[in-house]
């Protein structure tokens, strides 16, 4: 081998070497802009837990930022509430939907579902936002508040609030929403489970339905779990789509599916603006961000273990 | 044997995780000719092959232990230019493994990493190392296209010319024909005999009739260790272990 | 009776997916027949006219504009930010090291966050530098929240690049740079393209991220330190006020972002396929 070969592979070497620590070192920068995001919320919401204590802060209904009252108990009820009737309404939506996919349809066909389900659910939150004012929202006012006022006149259906901007408008735009991701996530976990056991099943007797029922759903439940974790953080954090619909405003906790909400992301959207000025206002806000970004990372952190898990048992 | 040993190996250990796959090996391979390493499947031939060009230790939780010495150099001691060494060695892998890129582009790829070189070079060599494996005339009109539109057989000869294009001085084949059509398989030994005059050339396979066809040279492994060694005559009419006999008599399954 | 209940829930089955899919369709129309009424030429061709913000005149061109740049140059940077990254974990490192996961999981938790708090992080950066709201803020902040989908789009695609690829590229001598950048990388093309596509997308798309980093301008974007327009918030801001005029800014603004959306991820899908000529199966 000659000169040639040494003298230009030193350079190689070197500029091998080079690269590999440099994204090394990138690499763990992503670990540090983590830390570094909750850092920093942190630092800026903790002072209002200092000055008005976490009861004052999580239990107080009050949000009267101009007598130095900042109870976010309403905004994180709103929060829940809203979330939890979109989950209502999409989780058996979006399994029922997810087993016809994976058991009914060949996986051609059911690939042409999903990929209008990913492109769809790839479309802007403020499109959804769109859709929900000029669909839902105008649904809602005119055909079901009056319907239920009607035949159920009881609190969680009856509200002086007869805009349609509502929890019930946000959760039916949010529940479209997550719907494709329960979808594609339980679709895959049904799908993955091995032929045999089907057969193994079929072989004993069992129809198609019982084979789903009695075998495939308890087998899947825990990527179904997952997918339901995971549409959960993502629902609680979605801003824009939930600020267009849901009415928010300030005007006690939100009782019945009529009333107006104001989530804790729509909060934030909506105010940090006017809160440069006063220091525990401002405070709010980023405490607010923080306890969405704790809730949000739970939520993955569940689903993803889960799916990890589920995907390590199958290699 | 006369040859001049190029390779010694040494109390070579390897183990994945915790498991001892080669189990204190010891063995010598001449220059030049074919070097046939023979055994069941899951004995290890693989393992031993991947150690000689230390392409062993991309993988996770290996451990490799002891020498090997090549040209009186231990290649497995930590101070030994990877790249050096691998380029001494070409290894043919069993399934073809062309690169994402045109036929043309194929063979010059390891060629370029190590030299510099003018278009005119590079078209020389890559006809060149085509012609080695008998595949420049059926490739000839269409070297831009890509190497994923070649048939099996045209692609492992395509490996191989890439192989030679770094100019090594070994190479390692394992299984080479396994997943090739018998007429492509036929080719490709063909290759091998002609190769042997300029190359040292380790070939791993389980199929016996191949190894009587190619083989100077017969290492036996089993279960991690070298049974028996020695010229292809002697170990085929005069094997002296009683598992070779069982293996050649097809007692132990290949 | 077994009967009765398969056929309810295979009923039940079909609604749901029938359901699904008339929501999605009904999304879809009502952009394209509220803003198809909103488009003209001119709509799409001048900036808001008329006053401040409420302006009953001009179109959407500076939201148009605004939103492809500051997209365009989220994805760029983090495209950069992701390449080295996942290059790192799936070639300097075994694909399946302690390492790599971590860093993967990190990125699904990343993915995870919301763009709120994206906005919210880049915001309280703003704060302490004392930057204005301004495109610069916008494009940084939106590259984080795009950052996670590009890496792990991307690491899936050389996830799957058979072992045996890279063991050719180390057999015939190359480093792993070379290998990265000579091998893998054509290998991944079309899947980095749909990487890089797909963040583009979601970068157009978003909202929550911009509305706390760059505020809205009824001018077109010129500088890097001033607010600028995007699609999004044009449709948010124009579609919450009580002028006609105006919101008929908001119907072709969510128009020409659906449509756009669209468009990218067609061609996501077209490119991806004609660049895959020279890959490995
Ligand atoms: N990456 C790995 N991790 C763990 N064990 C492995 C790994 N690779 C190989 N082994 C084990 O090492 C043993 C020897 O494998 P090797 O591939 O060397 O066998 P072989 O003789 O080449 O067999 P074959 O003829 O089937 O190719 C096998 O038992 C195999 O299961
Ligand atoms: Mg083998």
């Amino acid at each position: 081998m000659d000169d040639n070969f040494f003298v230009r592979l030193k350079g190689r070497r070197v500029s091998n070497r080079f690269v590999r620590r440099f994204s090394y070192i990138t690499s763990l920068s992503l670990f540090f802009l983590f830390a570094l995001i909750v850092l920093m919320l942190s630092t800026e919401g903790i002072p209002l837990i200092r000055e008005v204590g976490l009861k004052g802060v999580f239990f107080d209904k009050e949000w009267l930022p101009t007598e130095g009252k900042f109870g976010l108990f309403n905004f994180i009820f709103a929060s829940f509430y809203t979330t939890l009737l979109a989950l209502l309404f999409s989780i058996p939506v979006s399994i029922l939907t997810a087993i016809y996919l994976s058991e009914y349809l060949k996986k051609k066909v059911a690939m042409y579902f999903k990929l209008i389900f990913d492109v769809l659910s790839g479309v802007s939150p403020v499109i959804y936002g769109f859709w929900g004012i000029v669909v839902i929202v105008p649904f809602v006012r005119k055909t079901i508040q009056p319907i239920c006022e009607k035949l159920f006149p009881c609190r969680i259906f009856l509200s002086d609030n007869k805009s349609g901007f509502s929890v019930l408008s946000a959760s039916i735009v949010l529940a479209i929403m997550v719907s494709p991701l329960i979808v594609s996530i339980s679709e895959e976990v049904i799908r993955a489970i091995p032929f045999e056991i089907r057969q193994s099943t079929a072989s004993l007797g069992a129809t198609k339905w019982e084979i789903i029922k009695k075998v495939l759903l308890k087998r899947a439940r825990g990527g179904i779990f997952a997918a339901i974790i995971l549409s959960f953080s993502r629902s609680i954090g979605e801003t824009m789509a939930v600020l267009m619909v849901a009415g928010c405003q300030i005007k006690g906790t939100p009782i019945s599916f009529f009333d107006a909400s104001y989530p804790l992301p729509a909060l934030i959207a909506n105010t940090f603006g006017e809160t440069m000025s006063i220091p525990l206002y401002k405070s709010a806000i980023f405490l607010a961000s923080l306890v969405l970004l704790i809730l949000t990372l739970l939520g993955n952190f569940i689903g993803w273990i889960i799916l990890l898990r589920i995907e390590e048992e199958q290699s | 044997m006369g040859a001049k040993c190029p390779i010694e190996v040494n109390n070579l250990k390897v183990s994945y995780k915790k498991e001892e796959i080669l189990k204190d090996m010891n063995l010598t391979i001449p220059e030049k000719g074919i070097t046939v390493i023979l055994g069941p499947s899951g004995c290890g031939k693989s393992t031993l092959l991947k150690c000689f060009n230390r392409i062993i230790e991309l993988e996770e939780d290996v451990k490799v232990e002891g020498e090997i010495f090549v040209d009186k150099e231990d290649i497995l001691h930590p101070k030994t230019d990877l790249i050096a060494l691998r380029k001494k060695m070409g290894l043919l892998l069993q399934k073809p493994q062309v690169l994402p890129m045109s036929i043309y582009d194929n063979v010059a790829f390891g060629a370029k990493l190590h030299k510099k070189m003018k278009k005119n070079e590079l078209d020389e060599l890559v006809e060149r190392e085509l012609k080695k494996v008998n595949l420049w005339d059926e490739v000839k009109e269409r070297l831009n296209s890509s190497a994923q539109s070649l048939s099996i057989g045209q692609q492992q000869r395509l490996c191989l010319a890439r192989g030679l294009a770094v100019e090594p001085e070994i190479i390692l084949g394992d299984e080479p024909t396994s997943a090739l059509d018998p007429l492509s398989a036929e080719i490709i030994e063909k290759l091998f005999l002609s190769l042997k005059e300029n190359y040292t050339i380790i070939l791993v396979t389980h199929i016996l009739r191949q190894a009587k066809r190619l083989a100077d040279y017969v290492a036996f492994i089993y279960l991690g260790e070298v049974v028996e060694c020695g010229k292809k005559e002697e170990f085929f009419n005069n094997p002296k272990d009683e598992r070779t006999k069982r293996y050649l008599s097809g007692i132990i399954a290949g | 009776m077994k009967k009765i209940e398969e056929s309810i829930f295979k009923f039940l089955m079909v609604s749901s997916l029938v359901l699904l899919i008339m929501a999605l369709l009904s999304i879809t129309i009502a952009v394209f027949v509220k803003g198809y009424n909103a488009l003209s030429l001119k709509m799409i061709f001048t900036t808001p006219k008329g006053g401040y913000y409420l302006g009953k005149e001009g179109g959407i061109l500076n939201a148009i504009l605004g939103s492809i740049i500051i997209a365009l140059s989220a994805t760029i940077l983090s495209f950069i930010y992701s390449f080295f990254i996942v290059f790192y974990i799936n070639v300097y490192r075994y694909s399946k090291s302690n390492f790599s996961k971590s860093v993967r999981f990190l990125l699904d938790l990343l993915w995870g966050i919301p763009s709120i708090v994206y906005g919210a992080f880049g915001f309280a950066i703003m704060l302490i530098f004392k930057i204005p709201a301004s495109m610069i803020a916008g494009i940084i902040t939106l590259s984080f929240v795009i950052l996670p989908i590009m890496a792990r789009t991307m690491d899936e695609t050389l996830r799957m690049i058979p072992f045996e690829l890279k063991q050719v590229g180390f057999s015939l001598g190359a480093t792993r740079l070379e290998i990265s950048y000579k091998i893998m990388l054509r290998q991944s093309l079309p899947g980095i393209l749909t990487a890089i596509l797909l963040s583009f997308g979601r970068g157009l798309g978003d909202a929550a991220s911009v509305l706390m980093t760059c505020s809205f301008s009824d001018s077109l974007p010129t500088s890097l330190l001033k607010p600028v327009a995007t699609l999004p918030l044009s449709v948010f801001f124009q579609l919450s006020t009580p002028f006609k005029e105006v919101q008929e800014r908001g119907y072709a603004s969510a128009f020409v972002l659906t449509f756009l959306m669209l468009f990218v991820s067609l061609i996501a899908r077209l490119c991806t396929k004609s660049l895959s000529k020279n890959v490995v199966k």
